[in-house]
């Protein structure tokens, strides 16, 4: 599974929403540029995922909790 | 049963509040009545005991006891009562009938109304006992009668009327106390000890009078008291006969009726209840205990008969627990009230809420009750007399779930049985799959959809085939429908599902639509028949269809449609429209039910035939949007059949070791059946809710590595595997350079990434273009009887495809660790700018909506740092969908 396998760095629990502090000044955040979609029987864009102060090589990924299929919510990323 | 008196002046019967005496004079127009000026009557079966004769008092049976004091001096107030022997005035001198009421002593011989021409009563015999005031007149110019009558069980009737016309005062009255209590406990009056009663009813209402001898007519209390040679009625039966004015009497004026007051008194413990038009039940009052159970005195058309249940032919209950369901049948005359309970077969404890109660209609011979029933069963349907609960009946088996009707033609039909025509219309189970533990469930089908088949090759009226899939069994059902059962039951645990298979082979869908004769069947039968649901006729098919009688069989409710016609589903926007509009009119219950549409992907067909794909997927999805809120796009299904030999098709291997011939190399795959059932059941189940992993991976981005163009990262949004750690079968990918009008699967390899969640094409020739090329998966599924004849090598290379990392689709006879689980799927469209997805300079990183939903669903993004294990942040977002 994506990023549960010997990772480091993890912050709070995995699935549920919750308050995530803003990282300090300088360490790898993100943003996504829009939450609501028209949704439809194809993929639609939800919005771009922008990395902020992330290094080189650095790409998203779905936590994926006791659903296994990113698809149980109807949501992906992709990288590119 | 009936009552008796067990303990003499102990207690008796009352109501709540006494009943008073309404103005005769005063029209109804309510019930039967239409300005109809009536009186009344009032009624009972009663046996008076050994010594009764000896006895010396006038002893009440019905009525209004004065004042609970036993008295009967009260001007006007109503009872009926039979005098011992001895009576304390003269006439009468021996027993007799009496009714007391002052007002018509001129009318009636004596100051309490004797009855003196009535022949005595005979100690242990039982009679029918009625008194009343009749109109015999008209409604404008009314003429009144008081009468009294006593008729002996198998007896001839007898009857007294009073000498002259009632006087007003009695007809206008208002405050007269006219019925109030059976039996009576108080003063010397009371009901002496043994005194049975049954039957008992007090009417608004004209008794049947007869014209010629002016008298309540004596065939009417024959016909209750079980004589004559007349039919025996009951107070209903005579009442609705009354009303219809179809009493065959002569010289009959028939009057009106209506039971204000019903009580059987066939036992104190439901005896009691009142099944008349007014509400008010008996309760036995005083010391309790005065008055017992003892056997039926009423003669054996009282008594009604065993209930009987009208099983539907599935005894199933669609709806999912949420919708209303009616289950009726018939009773005997005699009958007066019957209850109903709901219970669970496993272990006899009513349903929640669905206990013993009255069941909803009751009349002309017919009972009805609707109730919501939960999922589940089996249950048990109980229905009973009130009165004489001991005329019970039940019906098992009965089961609440969900209905799916499931359209196509071949590849739909043989997934859930075997072999062509009607031979076999459910079975066999050629692999010999069981019933998942706990799972429940009904496949039907006709037992001849082509109604043909009968003498001389002639037609045969199609009727249901329904096979019952109980937890734990083995039936020789096809293997495919358990499959399907039992994979819906892993995500809906003991809910049942009813599969009804009304796929045909060979016929496309503006065949059905058209209504065209069947080909392979009876020329006058029909795919769709009449827009109201018919039944098939006995000599010929003219008056129906296969979806007309699907509809009839089904009350026209289904809880969902399962869709994968291929090839045949329409090409055509209108003809789809019109192929759900004609179902819809046939299904008139159902017209929000979801359509469950399964875009197919075809193995082993070899090219041309299988161009036909990408087409027939396009359509499907077209379908999809077309029906709008009622549409939903399953995931990939995978016909692996349809050539004629391919080991997946169900329809060519009819029994276990008896390949195809020319596959040989099959295990007959029998197999292949059972494995779309369980798609079939994983897509019906994630339909109602998304958390099933039903769906594949899908692609949902492409771009190039860089500015070469020699490498295509394909997006698949999710991690994938091969199986066993298969090599990836790289013909699986397809890119087109004329933005998707044609593909090719060659001139490039592919790996999977590391992380399992892209797919990189390197081109093994020349760049691609940077305009117009698009990306695809699983154009054409190229393992027909030409690229792969060897059909367990095909087998084989399915091994190399990609998965997601469930378990659950995989065919039943492969190995725990190759199980496939959901295949990667592709965009199920084609044509230019449609068919795959583009292939991009690769831009910003994205967040995708993957299929349709409402509503808002949270979810976790990490960003992950190269090495792909250090997380360098993460964040749960909430998307809102609309």
């Amino acid at each position: 599974m994506i990023g549960l396998i010997g990772y480091v760095g993890r912050i709070g629990a995995i699935g549920g929403a919750r308050y995530v502090p803003a990282p300090p000044q300088g360490q790898a955040d993100f943003t996504l540029a829009g939450t609501s979609v028209a949704t439809a029987w194809n993929p639609v864009m939800v919005g771009t995922l922008t990395p902020i102060n992330a290094p080189a090589g650095a790409y998203f990924v779905l936590v994926e909790t006791t659903a296994t299929s990113s698809d149980e919510a109807g949501l992906a990323v992709v990288n590119g | 049963m009936a009552i008796r008196v067990a303990n003499v002046g102990q207690s008796d019967l009352r109501l709540s509040s006494q009943v008073t005496k309404r103005n005769f004079l005063t029209a109804l127009s309510t019930g039967p009545f239409a300005g109809d000026v009536v009186g009344h009557w009032r009624a009972f079966l009663v046996r008076l005991p050994a010594g009764y004769s000896s006895l010396n008092q006038r002893f009440a049976m019905l009525g209004w006891d004065g004042a609970n004091l036993g008295s009967f001096n009260t001007t006007q107030d109503w009872t009926i009562r039979i005098p011992g022997g001895q009576a304390s005035s003269t006439p009468p001198t021996a027993l007799r009938l009496q009714i007391a009421d002052t007002s018509i002593g001129t009318a009636w011989p004596g100051t309490e109304g004797n009855i003196d021409t009535i022949p005595q009563l005979v100690s242990g015999a039982v009679y029918l006992v009625a008194a009343g005031v009749t109109n015999i007149g008209t409604n404008a110019s009314p003429v009144w009668r008081s009468w009294a009558a006593a008729c002996p069980v198998g007896g001839n009737a007898a009857s007294q009327v009073a000498a002259t016309a009632t006087a007003s005062g009695f007809l206008t009255g208002t405050t007269q106390r006219i019925f109030n209590q059976v039996f009576t406990r108080l003063g010397t009056t009371r009901t002496p000890q043994d005194v049975a009663l049954e039957e008992v009813v007090y009417v608004t209402g004209d008794f049947p009078w007869d014209t010629a001898s002016n008298r309540p007519h004596h065939a009417a209390l024959q016909a209750l008291a079980a004589s004559g040679a007349n039919p025996f009625l009951t107070y209903e039966g005579l009442i609705a006969a009354q009303n219809a004015g179809s009493l065959p009497y002569a010289d009959c004026r028939q009057g009106k009726g209506r039971a204000e007051y019903r009580f059987t008194l066939r036992n104190l413990a439901s005896g009691l209840a009142n099944t008349g038009a007014i509400a008010g039940d008996l309760a036995e009052q005083g010391t309790i205990g005065g008055l017992a159970d003892v056997a039926s005195i009423a003669p054996a058309h009282w008594l009604g008969g065993v209930p009987a249940i009208a099983e539907s032919f599935d005894k199933f209950i669609p709806g999912r627990g949420l919708r209303a369901f009616t289950v009726s049948g018939s009773y005997a005359a005699g009958t007066t009230a019957l209850e109903r309970r709901w219970e669970s077969m496993a272990t006899g404890n009513a349903l929640p809420g669905l206990d013993w109660a009255p069941v909803d209609v009751l009349g002309s011979g017919s009972w009805s009750d609707t109730d919501i029933i939960p999922v589940g069963g089996p249950y048990r349907l109980r229905v009973r007399d009130v009165a004489t609960p001991a005329l019970a009946t039940a019906s098992e088996d009965w089961l609440s779930g969900t209905r799916v009707l499931l359209h196509g033609q071949s590849a739909m039909a043989l997934s859930m049985r075997t072999g062509f025509g009607g031979a076999a219309p459910l079975g066999p189970n050629l692999v010999g799959v069981a019933v998942a533990a706990g799972a429940q469930g009904i496949i039907m089908r006709l037992n001849n959809m082509y109604a043909n088949g009968g003498a001389g090759g002639s037609y045969a009226a199609p009727a249901p085939a329904v096979g019952r899939l109980r937890s734990g069994e083995t039936p020789a059902l096809g293997q495919g429908a358990i499959s399907f059962l039992n994979e819906w039951n892993a995500s809906n645990p003991g809910h049942p599902l009813m599969i009804c298979n009304m796929a045909i082979n060979t016929h496309g869908m503006d065949n059905w639509t058209a209504n065209d004769v069947i080909p392979d069947g009876d020329p006058t039968w029909r795919f769709m028949g009449p827009a109201t649901p018919t039944a098939p006729g006995a000599a010929n098919g003219n008056d129906s269809g296969v979806v007309s009688y699907f509809a009839l069989l089904l009350g026209s409710f289904v809880d969902a449609h399962l869709i994968m016609w291929s090839p045949g589903l329409s090409a055509t926007e209108a003809g789809r429209a019109a192929y759900r509009a004609a179902i819809d009119a046939r299904f008139g219950q159902s017209a929000a039910a979801p359509w469950l549409v399964l875009p197919p992907w075809r193995f082993h067909r070899s090219s041309p035939d299988i161009n036909a794909g990408a087409t027939v997927r396009d359509r499907h999805v077209a379908f999809v949007n077309e029906l709008g809120v009622r549409g939903i796009l399953g995931p990939v299904w995978n016909d692996i059949c349809n050539d004629g030999n391919g080991s997946g098709h169900p329809a060519y291997n009819t029994a276990v070791g008896v390949p195809d011939a020319v596959q040989n190399v099959s295990d007959g795959n029998h197999v292949g059946q059972a494995r779309l059932g369980l798609g079939f059941g994983r897509a019906l189940a994630w339909a109602w809710d998304r958390r099933v992993k039903a769906h594949g991976p899908r692609i949902v981005g492409a771009w190039f590595e860089d500015g070469t163009r020699t490498k295509i990262h394909i997006e698949l949004g999710r991690a994938v595997r091969t199986l066993g750690n298969a090599a990836l079968y790289a013909g699986a990918f397809w890119v087109s350079t004329d933005n998707g009008v044609t593909f090719v699967n060659t001139g490039f390899s592919a790996a999977l990434s590391p992380d399992g969640s892209r797919v990189v094409l390197t081109s093994t020739g020349a760049a691609w273009p940077a305009s117009n090329v698009r990306a695809e998966i699983h154009w054409l599924m190229p393992f027909g009887p030409d690229e792969m004849a060897n059909e367990t090598g095909a087998e084989a290379a399915l091994y190399g495809l990609l998965y997601d990392n469930q378990a659950h689709r995989g065919g039943i006879n492969l190995a725990a660790g190759v199980r496939p689980g959901n295949p990667l799927q592709g965009t199920s469209r084609a044509g230019a700018g449609s068919a795959g997805v583009p292939v991009t300079a690769r831009g910003a990183a994205r967040l995708m909506a993957t299929e349709r939903f409402a509503g808002t669903r949270s979810v976790t993004v990490r960003l992950m740092a190269a090495d792909g294990v250090t997380v360098l942040r993460e964040k749960t977002l909430a998307i809102t969908a609309n």
